[in-house]
């Protein structure tokens, strides 16, 4: 039994304590060790099914090690390390708790071998992460989140119907690959495919995530998007479906990536941008592909987590994130800005960062299926990339004349976090083997040919080349405070006049319901009064000659109808 | 290499470029030259690399180079256009 514990359960009972304990050095002591008790722990388990239980007569299977779900989990515990130390500095346990409860549900979650555990953690993240976005404690932070919350926990709703379904149609609540031919199957993908904000499903990430704190928008970042691309590659591998849904979200994010003036969002669009590109590689179903997805969702976490990192400290030390009140913090923020520029070096793919490594097997993997058409879109989305995300972000707060105050460099356990995010950016792509060996499928891929790292080079100067040409002719689209109407417009605009409308309707409908109910009740009551009150028909006294008459009348009725 | 470089060069304009207008402008300047001329070694290294690749169009001279401008341009100047239709006031939502 000992060894039969899902290691996201460790990390949640530890969160639990977090609350419990003086004094903001033993805290942070006991929550650096959390992730990594965790990680001991699953470096002991065995390859395998285990943590089988009977819960009401179904049968469970709570824990699940196999290649794909060590990946991710370790991925998950290392992100859950990191931003750890990023929030050190913090003493509100609340985020703190609630940070590492949402990071020990999401590894749970990927190590959930059945569909009820998976629910249930899956609704956990939604519940938990909340919190991260409403600590922020603006008007703003807590409608986000309310809506943040709402779809969140719509998709476990709506995961729950697919999965009961599912139960009823095949017996076994066994989560492995599914067919989008059945209802249960296409409830499942939806489900998933709102976590993963597939397009006209993603708005909550691009509201949410510039919403929450300084350091949950880090550990947010992480997990609800990753966990939704394993559960898709676990359970949807080789849908072709994806592939185009997955090119949509890679294009469509460009242009709002490159309007967006506060930079929180534009990587939050950025980040949408990359999970287009693994939906596809699942899409495709190539052992390559999906190696190409798992590989993309780990180096995605860091330099993601990372950018997020360096623009949270900007944030923190100047109180905006805004492109157009930035500027010229290189000089009083010079490793936050070099931590930034490494990140946006991965992001762009550069050979030798951690963005190269992934992408790379993703687009092979597409070229290799013949998918013409969504190779060229996602090269062109990583080309855009380098425009909106590698040198927009870093420009804008660190490069660029500058708009606001200076600010001081991050505190120390920010700057930290983010040096070790920073290494391992490098780390991954000067030694890719640490990570290809973690992957799922057996396949051989090597990175760096000449051919690739020339023709990778050449997409990333071509597009920082249109780049500055576009700013130097004053074609670049400026940043100005502004709101960019998305998916949310439907519901925020003609869905809420609508709920109004409904609303009024629901109140006349109330009232005239309610109207004829007394009105009717009233009137019965006087007919029975006319009738039969002091002065009605039957109230009166009738003569017993009268009496018999109507009895016989009424024998005479039944007699004859009897017979008929 | 030239990975390293692309950095560098977007890191030099706040060094002189809170200055004087004119070095600003001269600095801007030697950015775009001296990335034009980062690009156009990269077409050059282009004609001895040996191409694996499985579509055709992969082969042309410099297909990445011109795809990766295109695409930038194409992407940039689509934005510009779809901003007049999505932008709203900044407080849009809470009127």
């Amino acid at each position: 039994m000992t060894n039969e514990l899902n290691p996201g359960l460790i990390v949640i009972l530890g969160a639990l304590l977090v609350p419990f304990l003086p004094g903001r050095v033993l805290r942070g002591a006991f929550m650096l060790m959390i992730p990594i008790a965790a990680f001991a722990y699953l470096r002991t388990l065995p390859m395998g099914d285990f943590g089988q239980m009977e819960l009401m007569g179904l049968q469970l299977q709570t824990l699940r090690i196999d290649k794909l779900s060590t990946v991710f989990g370790t991925i998950f515990l290392i992100a859950t390390l990191l931003g750890v130390i990023y929030a050190l500095h913090l003493g509100d346990w609340v985020q703190h708790t609630a940070g590492l409860i949402y990071a020990g549900s999401a590894i749970g979650a990927v190590f959930a071998g059945d569909f009820v555990t998976l629910f249930f953690f899956w609704e956990l993240t939604a519940i938990s992460s909340v919190f991260l976005i409403w600590a922020s404690g603006t008007a703003n932070a807590l409608s986000a989140g309310l809506r943040y919350l709402v779809i969140q926990v719509g998709s476990g709703v709506i995961l729950l119907a697919g999965v009961l379904m599912h139960y009823r149609a095949t017996g076994t609540l066994t989560f492995g690959a599914m067919s989008t031919e059945t209802l249960p199957g296409t409830l499942i993908l939806i489900a998933f495919g709102i976590k993963c904000a597939f397009p006209l499903l993603h708005n909550w990430l691009a509201n949410a995530y510039p919403a929450a704190t300084v350091t949950g928008t880090v550990i947010l970042s992480v997990f609800t998007t990753k966990l939704a691309v394993y559960t898709l590659a676990r359970g949807y591998a080789g849908t072709e479906i994806l592939i185009p849904i997955g090119v949509t979200m890679a294009l469509f994010t460009v242009i709002y990536a490159l309007l967006e003036n506060d930079l929180r969002r534009v990587l939050a669009y950025s980040l949408i941008g990359q999970l287009g590109l693994m939906v596809a590689g699942i899409g495709i179903g190539s052992d390559l592909a999906i190696n190409g997805a798992v590989a993309h969702a780990a180096c995605g976490i860091l330099y993601f987590a990372l950018l997020f990192m360096a623009i949270g400290a900007v944030l923190h030390r100047t109180g905006t994130a805004h492109a157009s009140k930035l500027g010229g913090l290189a000089k009083s923020m010079p490793l936050t800005a070099t931590f930034a520029v490494i990140g946006a070096l991965a992001a762009a793919a550069v050979p030798f960062f951690a963005g190269f490594i992934s992408k790379a097997l993703i687009l092979s993997a597409a070229m290799k299926a013949g998918h013409f058409w969504a190779w060229a879109g996602l090269l062109a989305a990583g080309a855009a990339v380098v425009i909106h995300t590698a040198i927009k972000v870093p420009y804008f707060a660190f490069f660029a004349k500058a708009q606001g105050e200076p600010g001081t460099e991050a505190p120390a356990n920010m700057l930290l976090a983010m040096g070790l995010t920073a290494a391992l950016c490098i780390g991954l792509g000067v030694y890719p083997e640490a990570l290809y060996s973690m992957l799922p499928r057996e396949v051989k891929y090597q990175p760096y040919t000449t051919e690739h790292i020339i023709t990778q080079l050449q997409l990333v100067c071509f597009a920082a080349l249109a780049f500055v040409l576009a700013l130097r002719f004053g074609l670049f689209p400026a940043t100005t405070r502004a709101t960019l109407l998305d998916s949310d417009w439907f519901y925020r605009v003609p869905g809420r006049h609508l709920a109004m409308i409904a609303n009024r309707f629901r109140s006349f409908t109330w009232e005239v319901v309610a109207d004829g109910i007394v009105k009717g009740a009233s009137k019965t009551y006087h007919a029975l009064y006319h009738h039969h009150g002091p002065d009605g028909l039957f109230g009166r006294t009738w003569p017993t000659g009268m009496m018999a008459f109507w009895t016989t009348v009424t024998l005479g009725a039944v007699v004859i109808l009897s017979y008929l | 290499m030239s990975a390293d470089q692309q950095g560098h060069h977007i890191e030099t304009p706040p060094d002189k470029g809170t200055g004087a207008t004119a070095s600003g402008a001269s600095n801007a300047n030697r950015i775009v030259y001296g990335l034009s001329a980062i690009c156009a070694l990269l077409v050059v290294a282009d004609l001895f690399v040996h191409k694996h690749g499985y579509f055709k169009i992969e082969h042309v001279l410099g297909f990445y180079a011109f795809f990766g401008f295109l695409a930038c341009t194409v992407l940039v100047l689509a934005a510009k256009l779809i901003r007049a239709i999505l932008m709203r006031p900044e407080d849009y939502y809470d009127k």
